[in-house]
């Protein structure tokens, strides 16, 4: 495994959020973490990532206990890109990717690193807006950028809570083709947080089910997404369609 | 084509350096300009000779112009921008790690500590030192009292970014409340010198002053400018600035603590001069833009240029007598401020 958790309880002052999570996810897996809200997969992202330290149970990142890894070396492996977009903030676009590259260098930018950062936005397409501001950006441009700078950190582990919120279709798309892309080719590791159950089901490996802070269910997407289970956890009838492997949920009513 | 956005940030650093590079050629020039007006009518030849004659083997014109060169006006230069450049990098630095375009070292409650700590000499002629310092660092310690309020209580909340300024508010009415009453209770002649002291201005300015602000600048600087990488991350979020590695806590409460103790030192030898530490950041910002590694030491540069320039007119608008620096900040920069704000396309914060 190459990020696991085991046993992870948290707690915000007395609300528990996390009630023994266990799971992991290998090298180059996307896994995908779906549940209802406040369900705890903001909470275990922020865990996993170390801005959370959890009151029981252990995270390992290749078989080393989280704590044992300073700041520095965990932020070069580890990368997290929080909900939603932050409120606007008086950077370029080439200046937003190229804080992904914070962790890597000390006050003065190397030739790699700003390689690394164009070479990141010829890939997305967008070496035309480089040096324009994040407050001028569409929320599906902006979005694109937060996610170039996590891509410019090079980390062996991708984090994402909700990557694809508030986007259009092909912009959803876009990224998660290109999380995937990443996974394959350089063996990253992606856990995502996603609410679409479609997207979930069609661009994991493996999803994970999270409900009232445990696990539900875990593997692929398949035969975790069944419309009993999802009925007990979300509340809602929902028919499934499409294949086996990868199947279609239409949610019906609430039940 | 490739490599389009590398070549486009190139250029974009490099026109930001140089932007930089003229400010200072500019500050140079107003310095020299500065140093030869003034309401002693001295000729250039004259205040050229009297200044190099303690730099030079050359003997000064006479011994009034020797003074008035030495003594009055090389002080008050090197105050205006040593005041102007620490107000607005505390400014800037304060904006950055509050990520609030509104903040200021004033915003934080310093000033009207200090103005309070000031009139408590001034008018009760209490204070933690006596002699001819009492105004001086009673003015510092109520500074550095606030800040450790606002730090305290900013602590208390985790540091994040509304409890550090909410703290600040406070203090800062707290601080002018305090201030008020005094004032209501003063004589007419200490009443006029708390009135003087909140308006602030560089008339006091002499090398006993000069060189405590000098070295405070120099300690303080250095890690504030240092931080810019830190407060490029934090622009962001603080989850993100967390998730590359930044602490937070530590950099929020350590700038806070250095930019209040820069902005202290000033404040308690100039008294409040407004207007520099809000502004010189903004119009850094339209300038060279927000990356910090570029805003902070051109925010130094408007700023030492603003109170340098506004500082002269001051002086010699109506030499021989003085017009408050203070209003001149203001008169003068909200309008220029303005016209900046209103023709600018970017909005680099909404």
């Amino acid at each position: 495994m190459k990020i696991e958790a085991r046993g992870v309880h948290f707690s915000y002052g007395d609300v528990p959020a996390l009630r023994g999570v266990t799971l992991g996810a290998g090298e180059g897996e996307v896994v995908g973490l779906v549940g209802p809200n406040g369900s705890g997969k903001t909470t275990l992202l922020r865990c996993l990532d170390g801005i959370l330290r959890p009151q029981r149970g252990t995270i390992f990142l290749d078989g080393r206990e989280l704590g044992q890894i300073g700041p520095r070396e965990l932020s070069r492996r580890v990368g997290y890109l929080p909900q939603g977009s932050p409120p606007s903030f008086p950077l370029t676009v080439f200046d937003t990717v190229l804080l992904g590259r914070r962790p890597h260098l000390g006050w003065r930018v190397g030739e790699r690193d700003l390689r690394v950062v164009s070479g990141l936005l010829e890939e997305m397409g967008m070496e035309g807006l480089a040096l324009r501001y994040f407050g001028e950006l569409s929320g599906g441009e902006r979005q694109k950028v937060l996610l170039a700078r996590l891509l410019a950190q090079e980390p062996e582990v991708l984090l994402l809570d909700e990557p694809t919120a508030h986007l259009d279709l092909r912009h959803q798309l876009e990224i998660l083709d290109l999380l995937r892309k990443k996974a394959r080719e350089r063996g990253i590791t992606v856990l995502m947080a996603l609410h679409d159950l479609n997207l979930a089901s069609g661009f994991s490996d493996r999803v994970v089910l999270l409900h009232r802070g445990r696990v539900l269910a875990s593997g692929r997407p398949g035969s975790v997404l069944t419309p009993s289970r999802l009925e007990r956890v979300y509340g809602v009838r929902v028919r499934r369609m499409g294949g086996k492997d990868r199947p279609y949920l239409l949610p019906l009513r609430p039940s | 084509m490739r490599g389009k956005a590398l070549r486009l940030y190139r250029s974009f650093v490099r026109r930001k350096l140089w932007v930089i590079l003229f400010l200072l050629l500019l500050l140079f020039l107003l310095s020299l300009l500065s140093l030869s007006l003034g309401a002693a009518k001295l000729g250039p030849g004259t205040v050229w000779r009297a200044f190099f004659s303690k730099i030079l083997p050359l003997s000064p014109p006479d011994r009034l112009s020797e003074v008035i060169v030495w003594e009055l006006r090389v002080p008050r230069i090197l105050m205006a921008v040593l005041a102007g450049a620490g107000l607005a990098l505390a400014g800037a630095v304060s904006q950055g790690l509050l990520r609030n375009p509104l903040a200021s070292p004033y915003t934080l409650g310093i000033s009207s500590a200090a103005g309070f700590g000031a009139s408590l000499a001034l008018v009760l002629g209490l204070g933690v030192v006596g002699g001819e310092y009492l105004v001086v660092a009673n003015a510092f310690c109520f500074a550095l009292l606030a800040t450790l309020l606002v730090w305290a209580l900013g602590l208390k909340k985790g540091m994040s970014p509304e409890s550090v300024i909410l703290a600040g508010i406070a203090v800062m009415y707290l601080f002018s409340s305090l201030t008020s009453i005094l004032q209501y209770a003063a004589e007419p002649r200490a009443l006029q010198g708390v009135v003087f002291w909140l308006m602030g201005g560089l008339h006091t300015a002499t090398w006993e002053g000069v060189m405590p602000v000098l070295v405070l600048f120099l300690l303080c600087s250095p890690p504030l400018l240092g931080s810019s990488w830190d407060l490029n991350a934090m622009a962001v979020g603080d989850e993100t600035a967390r998730s590359l590695g930044v602490n937070v806590r530590r950099v929020r409460g350590m700038g806070l603590v250095l930019l209040s103790l820069l902005t202290a030192g000033i404040v308690s030898f100039t008294g409040t001069i407004g207007f520099i530490g809000l502004v010189s950041p903004h119009l850094a910002r339209m300038l060279v833009g927000g990356d910090h590694r570029f805003l902070l030491p051109c925010s130094c540069s408007v700023g030492a240029l603003l109170l340098l320039g506004a500082d002269t007119l001051a002086r010699t608008l109506l030499a021989p007598t003085e017009i408050p620096v203070g209003a001149i900040t203001s008169l003068l920069g909200i309008p220029f401020f303005l016209h900046l704000l209103l023709r600018k396309r970017r909005d680099y914060w909404a």
